[in-house]
């Protein structure tokens, strides 16, 4: 019984810090409605906490910090996030004068800082918060400052502080910095170093291929529905080979997408029985690069060429079939580019055996060791 | 030193002991033994004067040596004879596709070509193999058998390389061999005379009357002849032929060792020719450019080769220092300028021969 | 106007040639003097790369590296070194940076020169081909003082440097440079001006920008053609982005733009703007700071794979390697610009005489070590 009436009470308490009170004071039973009441007043002090205990939300949602958005918000939301990337129209086409205003004024307070927005409301991972800065307070901006300066060399800073508790505080994170400099240093310096920190520039851009890759496959969404098979928090986009001819024609044309160049084909042996192909694409005009993944199985594989739409591809293709042995259907010439014609066996697959003999000449195996 | 010479000279001391016939027949071979002679020791020098040349344009040293007969020699003089034994002493080779008779043949024919032209350069006023009547005709004429013998090298190697040389070949020597008769043509105008002797001694009198001094136009023409007389010889910016980066060696492919070298011989053979029949049209043959002074026989033989020598470092200098013309554009400056400009002068130079005089 | 076919005839150029840049076999199918068709056939110094990379650990690829572009090996391990350092997380100090941005502009500089060098050669200047293997020499000269080598370097550890720079070092650095830009003036005179070699290069072998593009050709290729493109500005590494330079691009000087005399001279001005960077990074280099400062004692990257490219004299090198968690690469793939550079000769060669093919093939400045891996 308890139970029971727990449940409801902690319903009711929730509809009610959502703002709809409604419920509560509906209720005929007044012990219950007293009840809920009280508990309500409790959970006013703390709201997240209360939820977090009674709330069947999923912990992810609470640590992005997405809250459960109404049916309007949602909408709002989209409205916003296509404004941002440049679509107005959406915007201005809905005939709800209250939703358009109420959208157009998210729109204004969003594009004051569009990536905190974009965080806020697109599933994309908290890789924004693992760079670079935190939000520090300032007793943890002033140790990491102290104990920047000791891993440079000078610990005099650190031992004039005359704070004990600030000083041991500063005394063990050096400790703990002093496993990990590099590590340390990249997350707590600002851009005032003139020098290009590779990893800050690395995670920067790590950043951009996410967001990216969700756009390449929201879009993707619209005219090849299911060919992109991976998840958003990826740094590649792993497609299906069945309709990947005309999903790379499209990514070349696609205006805001473009990528006119492909830069790298490889072929990979993935282990166990599978095979797969990446290909690394560039947009000369966006500057922007995605990598696309293809795995095809061992005994069969065979995907469709692109040499049509990236030229390159021609040769990339004959040097993944040369090595690996995947098969790309529709090339106007596959054959070996780097082995001679009559060669037997993928060298790069990693269960090939050399042949013994080519022509008459005996092929010696590898040699161990120093010779 | 002519033979007409030579056979009267015999026939003074020997003619009770020989018979007249054999008399004309050692006055005949010993002036083309000298020749022969002359033309060894000639292709050896200007061998070691193209390696120098070109070393120094190159901004490096060439062959050097220690001393002599150690190593090169010293500074390197004995390279030439170190290549002369090295491409006698190499295996010949005929491809056993090739067609062998005529693949034995071109290399003579070529050599052949550039030979009898000897016969007609004037040295000094006495010495000439044969003085003919029509000596600059003839060495014009003769100087065309080479095409032949080009061809018969380019399609007897059986090799796609050297047909493409061959035909390439072919057709620059005749094109280039217009523009360089009508620059002829007009010497031959202001001489009045296809001897060589004669055209040489119409410049006499000192560097003032030289052919090329005569008037404005001259030095136009001079030009033109230089530039198919480059073409004729197949010397860069002409070598197309012969190029090695393009057709490895051109219609040369095939042919080692001695073979090998009566075509490199015969290049400079001509090259010897072409000079002199330029030194003798336009800068006054063996006479000394100062007038009367210094005009010896002997004095004769210097000037004639001196001037023949510094025609031939230009033509050196030009190979390494300019790059090769395609084959098109070639025969476009052929046809479409150098043919023109001839004309031109032809003209330019009658008229200005009748008016201004 | 009828035009007159004759039989079509096969003509094998290579693999044994003075004019090819490498052992390379090109199929070329003429009429007369005009081709029809062109067909690279590589593979002639295929030394399985990737396949040894799978089995020598990380710091064991570096001299493999080496090999494959010989005459720019500087550049070649400094892309690995890059793409490595990104894998593994791992910053240098100021002083090898800028000594790593000297030796690949001072690379820059010596490959560049051979490249001309070669492509004057093809065409009939033998003069010029000389005198810039002189100067590569002294550059040469500068390398061996440093490492000890002459060709094959070994120089660029992951992590850091081999060697440190030796005494004397800069100033026989400034010593080369203030000798060396004058003769770049010089070979401009000789060769780039000089009227039968524009006739030989100008207007034969156009590529157009997309072209270029779709057939993956970068570096100096594409900037020929027109196209501002250059790894060094746009997809910064290393501490590039401090240093002032201007990035000359193909403007069809004397004929169409993306023409054989652009791809050259974009390369001499190209000389230029090495020769500024060497300068600024000498002037701005810090005199200390440990060479061996970041070695890793082990490499073991995380499960990750990275693809970099980096900017080498011929075009953008890039590395794709896939690691999985031990200290030998699981794959390493080379992406090679001579590779791509070598696919366009088929489009922009065919229709042109025979020699063009040739000064086409030189213009490209190809590699075949690079090519074949």
């Amino acid at each position: 019984m308890t139970s029971e009436r727990d449940k409801l009470i902690s319903e009711l308490v929730l509809k009610a810090l959502d703002g709809d009170l409604d419920s509560l004071n509906a209720v005929e039973d007044r012990v219950l409605r007293a009840k809920a009441k009280a508990a309500l007043v409790k959970a006013k002090k703390d709201p997240k906490a209360y939820k977090a205990q009674f709330s069947a939300v999923e912990s992810s949602t609470e640590k992005s910090g997405q809250k459960e958005l109404t049916e309007a918000e949602k909408k709002i939301s989209e409205l916003v996030l296509k404004a941002l990337d440049g679509d107005l129209d959406s915007l201005n086409a809905v005939e709800d004068r209250v939703l358009r205003s109420k959208a157009k004024a998210a729109l204004m307070k969003a594009k004051k800082d569009p990536e905190a927005y974009k965080a806020q409301f697109l599933a994309v991972e908290s890789s924004t918060e693992k760079l670079g800065q935190k939000k520090l307070t300032e007793s943890e901006k002033k140790i990491s400052e102290l104990v920047l300066k000791a891993l440079d060399g000078d610990l005099d800073s650190l031992n004039a502080v005359e704070d004990r508790v600030l000083r041991s505080k500063a005394k063990a994170a050096l400790v703990k910095a002093k496993k990990d400099p590099s590590g340390y240093k990249a997350q707590f310096l600002t851009s005032a170093n003139t020098d290009l920190n590779p990893i800050i520039e690395a995670k920067k851009t790590v950043a951009k291929i996410e967001t990216l890759n969700s756009k390449i496959k929201k879009l993707s969404m619209i005219s090849f529905p299911g060919i992109i098979l991976n998840d958003d928090d990826e740094l590649f986009l792993q497609v299906s080979p069945v309709n990947w001819y005309s999903f790379a024609g499209w990514l070349k044309s696609e205006p805001s997408l473009a990528f006119d160049s492909l830069q790298c084909q490889t072929g990979f042996d993935v282990g166990d029985e599978h095979l797969e192909a990446r290909y690394n694409l560039h947009s000369m005009s966006h500057d922007h690069y995605t990598e696309i993944r293809i795995r095809v199985s061992r005994k069969e594989p065979c995907i469709p060429s692109v040499e049509k739409v990236w030229r390159i591809a021609d040769w990339f293709e004959r040097e993944t079939y040369d090595m690996l042995g995947i098969d790309f259907s529709g090339h106007r010439d596959l054959r070996r580019i780097l082995l001679p014609e009559d060669w037997e066996g993928w060298p790069l697959r990693k269960d090939y055996k050399v042949q013994e003999t080519y022509h008459g000449i005996v092929i010696p195996k590898m040699k161990e060791g120093w010779e | 030193m002519t033979v007409d010479f030579l056979y009267n000279l015999f026939s003074e001391f020997l003619s009770n002991t020989i018979g007249s016939d054999s008399i004309l027949l050692i006055s005949m071979l010993l002036p083309l033994v000298a020749t022969f002679g002359f033309i060894t020791i000639y292709a050896l020098v200007v061998i070691y004067a193209e390696l120098k040349v070109s070393s120094f344009i190159q901004d490096k040293v060439g062959p050097m040596g220690q001393g002599f007969g150690l190593h090169a020699g010293k500074f390197g003089l004995l390279q030439p004879i170190a290549d002369a034994l090295k491409l006698l002493s190499k295996e010949d080779i005929i491809p056993r596709s090739a067609d062998k008779l005529l693949f034995v043949l071109a290399p003579f024919m070529i050599f052949v070509g550039a030979f009898i032209s000897f016969v007609a350069l004037p040295f000094n006023e006495s010495v000439i193999v044969s003085d003919l009547n029509i000596g600059l005709f003839y060495i014009l004429g003769v100087g065309s058998l080479a095409v032949i013998a080009i061809i018969l090298a380019g399609w007897s190697s059986n090799n796609k390389w050297s047909l493409y040389g061959g035909m390439r070949s072919a057709a620059q020597i005749i094109s280039y061999e217009i523009p360089a008769g009508l620059s002829l043509i007009v010497v031959i105008m202001l001489a009045g005379s296809l001897n060589m002797q004669e055209i040489i001694l119409y410049q006499q009198g000192g560097i003032g009357n030289w052919i090329i001094f005569d008037n404005p136009f001259m030095p136009i023409v001079f030009v033109v002849y230089f530039i198919s007389a480059l073409a004729e010889t197949n010397r860069t910016p002409f070598d197309l032929p012969e190029s090695e980066s393009e057709l490895v060696a051109g219609f040369v492919t095939e042919y080692s060792g001695m073979r090998y070298a009566f075509f490199f011989l015969s290049e400079y053979a001509n090259m010897f020719v072409v000079c002199v029949v330029a030194a003798t049209g336009f800068l006054g043959g063996w006479q000394s450019p100062f007038a009367d002074s210094l005009d010896s026989p002997l004095m004769g033989f210097f000037w004639m080769l001196s001037k023949t020598a510094s025609l031939i470092f230009v033509m050196i200098w030009i190979r390494w220092t300019v790059p090769r013309l395609r084959v098109d554009q070639l025969m476009h400056i052929c046809w479409k300028v150098l043919l023109p400009v001839g004309l031109f002068n032809i003209f330019a130079v009658a008229i200005w021969t009748v008016l201004i005089g | 106007m009828g035009v007159v076919h004759g039989e079509e005839m096969v003509l094998n150029i290579g693999p044994q040639h003075p004019a090819t840049h490498g052992v390379l076999r090109l199929q070329v199918k003429t009429d007369g003097e005009i081709v029809s068709q062109i067909t690279p056939y590589l593979g002639y110094l295929h030394r399985c790369f990737e396949k040894h990379c799978e089995n020598v650990t990380y710091e064991q690829v570096l001299p493999y590296t080496d090999r494959c572009d010989y005459l720019a090996s500087m550049t070649m391990n400094f892309g690995y070194v890059v793409a490595m350092e990104e894998l593994l997380e791992i910053k240098v100090n100021s002083r090898v940076e800028h000594i790593r941005v000297v030796m690949a502009e001072l690379q820059r500089i010596a490959s560049h020169l051979l490249g001309l060098g070669a492509f004057g050669l093809d065409i009939g200047a033998f003069t010029p081909f000389l005198h810039m293997l002189r100067d590569r020499e002294r550059i040469l000269d500068l390398f061996e003082m440093t490492c000890g080598a002459r060709l094959l370097y070994n120089y660029m550890w992951i992590g850091g440097l081999s060697h440190d720079l030796p005494i004397g070092f800069v100033e026989s650095t400034y010593k080369f440079l203030d000798y060396f830009e004058p003769k770049i003036d010089e070979f401009v005179d000789l060769l780039v001006h000089n009227k039968i070699f524009v006739e030989r290069t100008a207007d034969i072998g156009v590529m157009p920008q997309d072209v270029a593009i779709s057939y993956g050709v970068t570096g100096p290729n594409l900037r020929a053609s027109g196209l501002k493109w250059d790894l060094r500005r746009n997809d910064s590494y290393s501490i590039y982005n401090k240093f002032d330079f201007e990035i000359p691009v193909g403007e069809g000087g004397k004929g169409t733009v993306g023409d054989c005399w652009d791809r050259f001279y974009v390369r001499v001005l190209e000389m230029k703007e090495s020769i500024k960077i060497v300068r600024q990074a000498l002037a701005s280099m810090p005199k200390e700071g440990d060479v061996h400062q970041s070695l890793p004692k082990k490499i073991k990257p995380p499960i990750k794979s990275i693809y970099r490219r980096t900017e080498s004299p011929r075009g953008d090198l890039g590395y794709y390697i896939e690691s999985d968690g031990s200290n030998i690469p699981y794959r390493l793939k080379m992406r090679s610009p001579a590779f791509t550079a070598l696919s366009v000769i088929d489009e922009i060669a065919a229709g042109w005489l025979l020699s063009d093919v040739l000064a086409i093939l030189g213009s490209l400045d190809i590699v075949l070590g690079e090519i074949d891996r």
